[in-house]
């Protein structure tokens, strides 16, 4: 009887720069000679293609918890079992991280591979959660970290591809195996600007980055023109429409040709934003989802990325990557533009950023959620039909009928500022992905029709208690607290 | 339901002590035995369980068709639906959309605060 291939998914780890500075002080701190190790806890989400883990916080070894007398990594029980009723007690998922010495390998040794066996089917059974991951850190004299990681699920078998690490400051994307500092060449020539004023290594971190972009329509379609140019290779776009004649004005890559067969024939916005990267950089990897970022089909691909791009303007987008940025460690940018006039005349054109990152406050600490539009933007055309009728039932009662229905008025918008929004989000996509600049405030907004633009700005701190500070890498396994999900009426998300 | 839409209810249930159960098609919640001071001593009540949630706030309220608090209670009764075997009639009882509770936040509010929501209402005469 053939023995059936063993298939080992790949596997992409997510940790904050916070964390991931404390690991490695940790577990260098007896270098050269001697490793040192610390249990994780971490959550993870499962896609079509392999997993996804987060790194929530280092379970650090007390004294007496690893045997300080050896030079290799030894596990005393008390350490093993205080980690093993932690996982249970928090519901959440367990593995080790342990280094090599100095300038060694991180191919794992056969002492590995048993303390492995053992601890893979030690794990689970506290709890419910059945992943275990096993990670190896070494690091040369000169300072160059490389790592590499497998990991077990009933049966499946995993091996880390890949780490990003969020901070504040920068998104860093390595590939297991390799050294963090590993020469950076310079490899098309339309970045050559670009690699003249950031460096070789930037040009070389967005030629491997990874964006999604939410909406691609005024504001993203825009956003993914600049980072196509710069260099970025890799986009998921989401978007669930179809181009409209009234796109024009503002869809970068749109033009009257697509209208050839009528508007109901026109292509859908993913596509029409795909081949304007496409014709930027042919080699250029984009994945296309009709559906809404709230669906899980989005959800798999997203958590893959190393950042998002957020140009709807939506309440319930809004929230679903802040979300993200905290329960998933994918950070975001969120841009919005409001038009005011007075008049007959414009006074504001108003533009909004909005920085999701791990640790910072979500969109309900920063007061940037509407409830009733958020409300209104999931409900089914049946429901608001319903609710328009007892209003008006209502207002012949006497009764207050906007606690039945309130109009949520649309807010138009226009091509030459959505571009400019779009091109100011990719342009902090540029600065956070390759570590060179930040935005001057987590949130601002302008008014490009006033003095000084009006500028307001402010970094504030999540509410006590928030999930965005609770939650943090908590991924699937902190569904229970899940603040939004998509609606059974909207269409099924579809790969296109 | 999604999945973790029933992980996020089911767990808001565990923090209250009344006697609770989550029905799928419709999605809603059943309170048992909530305690009125309207010329009944308890009442049950299915809160639906609105698309989006948890960022969709929870609304309304339905009471068993035949309920004496039916037109005693604040809100407008309104059409019938079955769940659980039952029949109920939805009330429109708006808390969190200008009814005295504060504004709808999904990191603060669910269906287990909403039982206070449903408590006081049961105890106001329309």
């Amino acid at each position: 009887m053939a023995l059936g291939k063993k298939v080992v998914r790949s596997a992409v780890m997510r940790i904050t720069g916070p964390v991931r500075e404390r690991l490695e002080t940790l577990i260098f701190s007896r270098y050269p000679e001697k490793e040192w190790a610390t249990f994780i806890l971490f959550g993870t989400h499962q896609t079509p293609d392999g997993i996804v883990i987060t790194i929530i916080d280092l379970i650090e070894p007390k004294e007496g918890d690893l045997d300080s007398t050896t030079s290799i990594v030894r596990f005393n029980e008390p350490y093993s079992l205080r980690t093993a009723l932690e996982k249970q007690k928090r519901g959440l998922c367990v593995g080790v991280i342990h280094s090599h010495p100095q300038n060694y390998g991180v191919f794992p040794s056969t002492l590995d591979d048993d303390m492995d066996s053992y601890f893979r089917d030690y794990f689970p059974a506290f709890g419910k959660e059945a992943t275990y991951f096993s990670l190896i850190f070494s690091r040369t004299a000169e300072g160059d970290v490389r790592f590499s990681g497998r990991g077990w699920n009933e049966g499946r078998e995993f091996r880390l591809t890949e780490m990003v690490t969020v901070s504040n400051k920068e998104i860093r994307r390595e590939a297991a195996w390799a050294k963090s500092s590993a020469a950076a060449h310079s490899q098309n020539e339309y970045q050559a600007r670009l690699e003249k004023i950031y460096g070789a290594e930037a040009a070389a971190r967005l030629r491997n980055a990874s964006v999604t972009i939410i909406g691609t329509s005024g504001t993203g379609s825009p956003a993914a023109h600049v980072l196509a140019r710069a260099g970025v290779q890799k986009f998921v776009l989401i978007d669930p429409q179809r181009l409209a004649k009234s796109n024009l004005e503002r869809l970068h890559g749109s033009y009257a040709a697509h209208f050839a067969k009528g508007e109901e024939k026109a292509p859908l916005k993913v596509k029409v934003v795909r081949d304007l990267i496409k014709e930027i950089n042919p080699k250029a990897n984009v994945t296309c989802i009709v559906g809404n970022i709230l669906q899980p089909l989005a959800r798999d691909h997203v958590v893959g990325t190393d950042l998002v791009i957020c140009c709807t303007d939506t309440n319930h987008s809004r929230t679903a990557v802040s979300e993200l940025a905290y329960r998933y460690l994918v950070p975001a940018i969120d841009v919005g533009v409001v038009f005011e006039s007075k008049n007959g005349v414009m006074t504001g054109e108003i533009g909004r950023v909005t920085i999701y990152s791990p640790g910072a406050p979500c969109a309900y600490c920063l007061g940037l959620v509407d409830s009733w539009r958020a409300t209104v933007e999931l409900m089914s055309e049946e429901e608001k039909e319903r609710r328009r009728r007892e209003a008006k039932e209502a207002a012949l009662r006497g009764d207050n009928a906007d606690a039945y229905w309130k109009d949520v008025p649309e807010i138009p918008t226009v091509g030459h500022f959505t571009s400019m929004a779009g091109a100011l989000a990719a342009s902090y996509a540029i600065g956070w992905l390759t570590g060179k600049f930040a935005p001057p405030h987590r949130y601002f907004e302008f008014n490009i029709l006033a003095p000084r633009f009006d500028y307001v700005g402010f970094d504030a701190a999540c509410r006590s208690g928030c999930y965005c500070e609770t939650l943090v890498g908590q991924a699937d396994q902190g569904a229970h607290s899940s603040v939004i999900s998509a609606p059974s009426h909207w269409p099924e998300a579809e790969l296109v | 339901m999604t999945p973790d839409v029933k992980a996020r209810i089911l767990r808001e249930l565990e923090q209250v002590t009344w006697k609770t159960k989550l029905v799928e098609n419709p999605d809603a919640v059943i309170y048992f035995g909530l305690p009125s001071t309207l010329g009944v001593a308890s009442s049950d009540v299915l809160v639906l369980v609105p698309a989006g949630y948890a960022q969709a706030m929870v609304d309304g309220a339905c009471l068993p068709q035949g309920s004496p608090l039916i037109g005693v209670v604040k809100g407008q009764p309104g059409g019938a639906i079955t769940a659980d075997g039952k029949t109920w009639v939805t009330i429109s009882y708006h808390p969190h959309n200008g009814g005295g509770a504060p504004g709808w936040d999904p990191t603060r509010h669910g269906f287990h605060t909403y039982l206070d929501e449903l408590v006081s209402w049961l105890s106001v005469r329309r």
